[in-house]
């Protein structure tokens, strides 16, 4: 099948930037957090309009193939390189509105012209060393074959580098004195820095400007003047420039523009993903629309990263859903694991309906439409029956709009309201979900929801290690008692004979 | 180039031993000897804090240092000039860097900035010809590995030659920047900027003598494609003004490499011979104060730990006297548990042992008639904090805190000094935790110096007959006078516990003998 998007075998839909709404879940999952962040960094290409939408299940691992390949760091290197030159390409064009002089604004689009082949032809290039196994990219790599053996582009390309080769080689040479400036055709080749350079016994050459003092896209007068004596000189190459010109507008080719920018979802997560691993974590690639639900050593994005800055450990999980399981109802105490867990397993849920790699050690996920989250507003200053009313209309929002294949997370809901009623309320909403056969998660402080109904499973969170005020958890499977966490002050610094033996480095 | 008097061919080493750098400190007193070596300099005194809580762990190391403290000692006055010329060009290029940088807001000019740099570079080398001149007439003095190889490695690195061919460079800048003349070449870059600008000469072209002048050369000028500009009133003048300025900066820019090495050189040597002026002036004080001193013995079998004439030199500078010596001849001891009466001098002990091999594994000469020690991996110290009892997470939790973090950097090769820790709690527990974490440590390997009082502790430990466990006791005469002094002895059996089951149980029985 003939190329269409390298984001989806059957093309791309592209919406209307002002339609494109952030998924409501992004705040909850601390999603904004990371991918805002990734956003900015690609603000020439509007990300947003590849993450905020959702692929077809069938595009899932269409796009987990290109992802593999770019796994492969000369690939994304090119990749990058490409998207680079492109852009430079596009600043050439642009720079011949900026102009006032023809023959500036007439080489401007040769030069233009000229870095495009070159991009078009390493891309290509690059794409013919074996790195790629993807349909997406194999199937762009025969479009790119027949776009450049193309009698059209042939033609472009000769006529360009035949005159890029004419203009390259006219150099000059400039004496400054006090009072005059002496111009003669030609290049001198002394050269001062190279020779300081190598009394400071460096190799590099570093001996060009680092910077052109004329740094505006205009021609300063020094240059105009400069040009003045070449068009003398070489009136044959300035007729032919002119001509060229006259010849050839428009010469992007469109589906390139959509590659470039469609590539761009990729190496942005490859950014994330690699930042990642160097710190030492791990991802894998999901069986996303197996019949089980089964995560095996998940982590966070968010509080890994920050952990990892602090050099504080990061405690895997892994969570599951037995086969007549709805909702897995987590339980234990205070701050820190509970809350991320849910996190970490709605954030691994959303990257691979997007057809990415997630943070986890291997991962099975059902199908699911989208992912519906229920956390506590922490800026709301209301408290009591205000709080509870904020809660339930969100909720009630939720239950509407939620369907079968939604998967749910209600993180500490009706914290304001008295333990029974808490429980009493809760039950109804696990019910509601359930009876709808959605598949969630549901962190409370109350037990006793845990009990008595075979479609929910029990998870506590268990002290693992407690780093003076920030505590680690790790979930496990388990029943939920109730009971408060009586911990001496030599367990929380694992200074029991056991830990210590282990702990010394030998 | 380096420096390498601190470290052999380096100017860091990674394999540095571990210590609770702010805790050993305070616990050790370091700061009263600190002090005494820096002699009111103040840069002094942050080197040798740092040196001093850095112990190092490679025995040709420490002996390399050993031989330049010797030579430091020996030339005493050449080195502190020499310090002080290194003070002195620091001192000059941080007075110029200020003052550039206050005269000079963010839009510098590439003439301004060439300008700035041509100054340091120029204080900067004139400073290196002198430190260099000055070497040249001390060299013959020096004796040990690191000072000799330090200025022969000076003289092959920048050679007079290459000192010259600088001198010659700064020059010709220096004459540009007053209106000399500069030659480039350039090609048509894109949008016909100038592209890949490369300056050809300072000064007249050095092949082309002046040849023609006037109009007759504007004549030939046409001929051979050449097209002259006249400046007066045209607005290429400021073009070619701030070609001009570009191109000096940019040979400015050519030499921040060579600036920034230069200043590294210094700021090292100044470093590096600060802590040898420290080493050097303690020795002087040391023995202006007749403390006694010499240079430790590594032992290669990592078991021999012995001293003679052992004193904590804090106190002995404190007092300025020579304070109680101690002695001890032990081979592959593990651990040390010291109890005693209070005020015996038992704090001291531990003192006297922390500073000897921090400084012995810093290189310096130590506080005794003999001293004969391994190297540790790590020194680490936790004495009780009886002041600080407000923070809010408990005595216990703060102690523990700290131990916590020791426990996350001590391996098994290194020395902990315990002084009455574990007893923030009740003598039940804390025995209970004392002796996990003793045990822990002792079992792994880790030498522990302990003084305690817990008693329950010391009885466990002692009814264990460990083999490399070794207690000792602050000595008490018969009369109850303290002489201060640690000699190994059984701990002391004055259990109120058991006393008291004795009176109520079983008194005048045989369960009186104790092991």
């Amino acid at each position: 099948m003939a190329f269409q998007s390298i984001l989806g075998r059957n093309g791309f839909f592209r919406q209307d930037p002002s339609d494109l709404v952030m998924p409501r879940f992004f705040q909850d999952l601390n999603l904004d957090q990371i991918l805002n962040d990734l956003f900015s960094r690609y603000k020439l290409y509007d990300l947003r309009q590849f993450y905020y939408v959702k692929p077809d299940i069938d595009d899932v691992e269409y796009r987990q193939q290109v992802l593999k390949d770019l796994e492969n760091e000369e690939l994304h290197k090119a990749m990058v390189d490409f998207s680079i030159n492109m852009r430079k390409s596009r600043e050439y064009l642009a720079n011949i509105n900026q102009s006032e002089i023809p023959e500036q604004k007439r080489k401007w689009k040769l030069d233009a012209a000229f870095y495009y082949i070159n991009t078009v032809l390493e891309l290509y290039r690059v794409l013919g060393e074996g790195y790629i196994n993807s349909e997406g990219l194999l199937s762009f790599r025969d479009w790119l074959g027949d776009y450049l053996k193309g009698a059209v582009f042939e033609g472009f390309r000769k006529d360009t580098e035949n005159l890029i080769y004419e203009f390259s080689n006219m150099s000059y040479n400039i004496q400054i004195k006090r009072d005059h400036i002496i111009v003669n055709q030609g290049s001198n080749d002394e050269d001062y820095c190279g020779n300081l350079l190598a009394l400071f016994k460096k190799t590099q050459k570093e001996s060009y400007y680092q910077k052109n003092p004329f740094w505006e896209i205009t021609l300063s007068n020094l240059e105009a003047a400069v040009l003045d004596m070449l068009k003398k000189l070489h009136p044959q190459a300035f007729s032919r420039l002119k001509s060229f010109d006259e010849k050839y507008d428009g010469f992007i080719n469109s589906v390139i523009i959509d590659f470039e920018q469609e590539i761009q979802f990729y190496l942005s997560f490859c950014d994330i993903k690699k930042e990642m691993e160097e710190m030492g974590f791990h991802f894998c690639y999901p069986k996303v629309g197996a019949d089980r639900f089964e995560l095996k050593d998940i982590y966070d994005l968010v509080l890994a990263r920050k952990n990892a800055s602090q050099r504080k450990p990061v405690i895997l999980n892994d969570c599951h859903f037995d086969k007549h399981e709805r909702f897995l109802v987590i339980t234990g105490p205070n701050q820190g694991g509970k809350t991320t867990f849910a996190r970490a397993i709605g954030g691994i849920i959303y990257l691979g309906m997007m057809g990415l790699a997630v943070p986890a050690s291997s991962a099975s996920i059902p199908v699911f439409d989208s992912v519906y989250t229920h956390f506590a507003t922490e800026e709301s200053m209301e408290t009591g029956a205000g709080k509870l009313k904020e809660e339930l209309i969100r909720l009630k929002k939720m239950m509407d709009s939620s369907t079968r294949n939604s998967f749910i997370i209600i993180n500490e809901i009706f914290t304001s309201a008295t333990s029974y009623d808490a429980y009493i309320m809760g039950k109804r909403v696990l019910d509601f979900f359930m009876d709808k056969d959605c598949i969630g998660l549901y962190v409370t402080h109350i037990y006793e929801l845990t009990k008595n109904d075979s479609r929910i499973g029990s998870l506590v969170a268990t002290l693992l290690s407690e780093e003076s005020q920030i505590r680690t958890f790790r979930i496990e499977r388990r029943e939920a008692s109730g009971k408060g966490y009586a911990n001496t002050i030599v367990e929380k610094y694992h200074m029991t004979y056991e830990e210590i033996k282990e702990r010394i480095r030998r | 180039m380096n420096v390498s008097l601190l470290f052999m061919d380096n100017e860091a080493e990674l394999r540095n031993a571990t210590v609770n750098r702010s805790e050993i400190s305070a616990d050790l007193n370091l700061d009263i000897i600190l002090k005494f070596m820096a002699r009111s300099d103040d840069f002094i005194y942050r080197t040798v804090r740092t040196v001093m809580t850095t112990p190092v762990t490679d025995k040709e190391l420490i002996l390399y240092r050993q031989e330049i403290i010797a030579d430091f000692v020996k030339n005493h006055d050449s080195m502190l000039q020499l310090y002080e010329l290194a003070a002195r060009i620091i001192a000059e290029n941080e007075n110029h860097k200020e003052a550039t940088k206050r005269v000079n807001s963010s839009n510098l000019s590439s003439y301004a900035a060439a300008q700035n740099i041509l100054g340091q570079l120029s204080i900067l080398v004139n400073g290196f010809e002198q430190t260099k001149k000055y070497l040249d007439s001390i060299h013959y003095n020096f004796q040990s590995r690191g000072m000799v190889s330090f200025y022969e490695k000076l003289c092959e690195d920048y050679s007079d030659d290459f000192v010259r061919e600088i001198k010659e460079s700064i020059k010709n800048l220096k004459h540009l920047s007053h209106g000399g003349e500069i030659t480039l070449s350039s090609s048509v870059g894109n949008g016909f900027k100038m592209g890949n600008i490369v300056i050809n000469h300072l000064g007249v072209d050095p092949n082309k003598k002046r040849k023609l002048a006037g109009k007759v050369s504007l004549l030939i000028n046409r001929f051979v494609h050449r097209k002259v500009i006249m400046l007066e009133n045209s607005k290429i003048y400021e073009d070619a003004r701030e070609l001009e300025a570009e191109g000096m900066a940019h040979i400015a820019r050519l030499y921040s490499g060579f600036i920034q090495e230069l200043s590294i050189f210094f700021d090292n040597l100044h470093y590096q011979l600060a802590f040898y002026l420290g080493a050097s002036n303690l020795k002087k004080r040391m023995a202006q104060l007749h403390l006694p001193h010499c240079w430790p013995k590594i032992s290669d079998d990592e078991k021999t730990f012995s001293f003679r004439g052992l004193y904590d030199l804090s106190l002995g500078i404190y007092n300025r006297e020579t304070p109680v010596c101690n002695d001890l001849d032990t081979e592959d001891i593990k651990l040390f548990v010291i109890t005693g009466a209070n005020q015996g001098g038992k704090s001291t002990y531990l003192r006297s042992i922390g500073i000897a091999q921090l400084m012995m594994q810093c290189g310096l000469f130590v506080p005794a008639s003999t001293y004969c020690s391994r190297i540790y991996d790590g020194i680490f110290s936790h004495f009780t904090r009886r002041e600080d009892t407000a923070l809010n997470s408990g005595k216990l939790d703060e102690e523990l805190s700290r131990m916590n973090r020791i426990l996350n950097q001590i391996t098994t090769n290194s020395l902990l000094l315990l002084n009455e820790s574990f007893a923030s709690t009740t003598e039940k527990e804390g025995t209970g935790i004392a002796l996990d974490v003793v045990n822990a440590l002792y079992e792994n390997g880790t030498k522990i110096l302990m003084v305690t009082h817990l008693y329950e502790f010391t009885k466990t430990m002692y009814e264990r007959k460990l083999q490399q466990a070794k207690f000792l006791s602050a000595e008490r005469l018969p009369d109850g006078t303290r002489t201060y002094k640690i000699l190994e002895k059984e701990p002391e059996h004055t259990s109120y516990g058991l006393d008291l089951y004795e009176q109520i149980i079983s008194p005048g029985s045989e369960a009186l003998t104790l092991p």
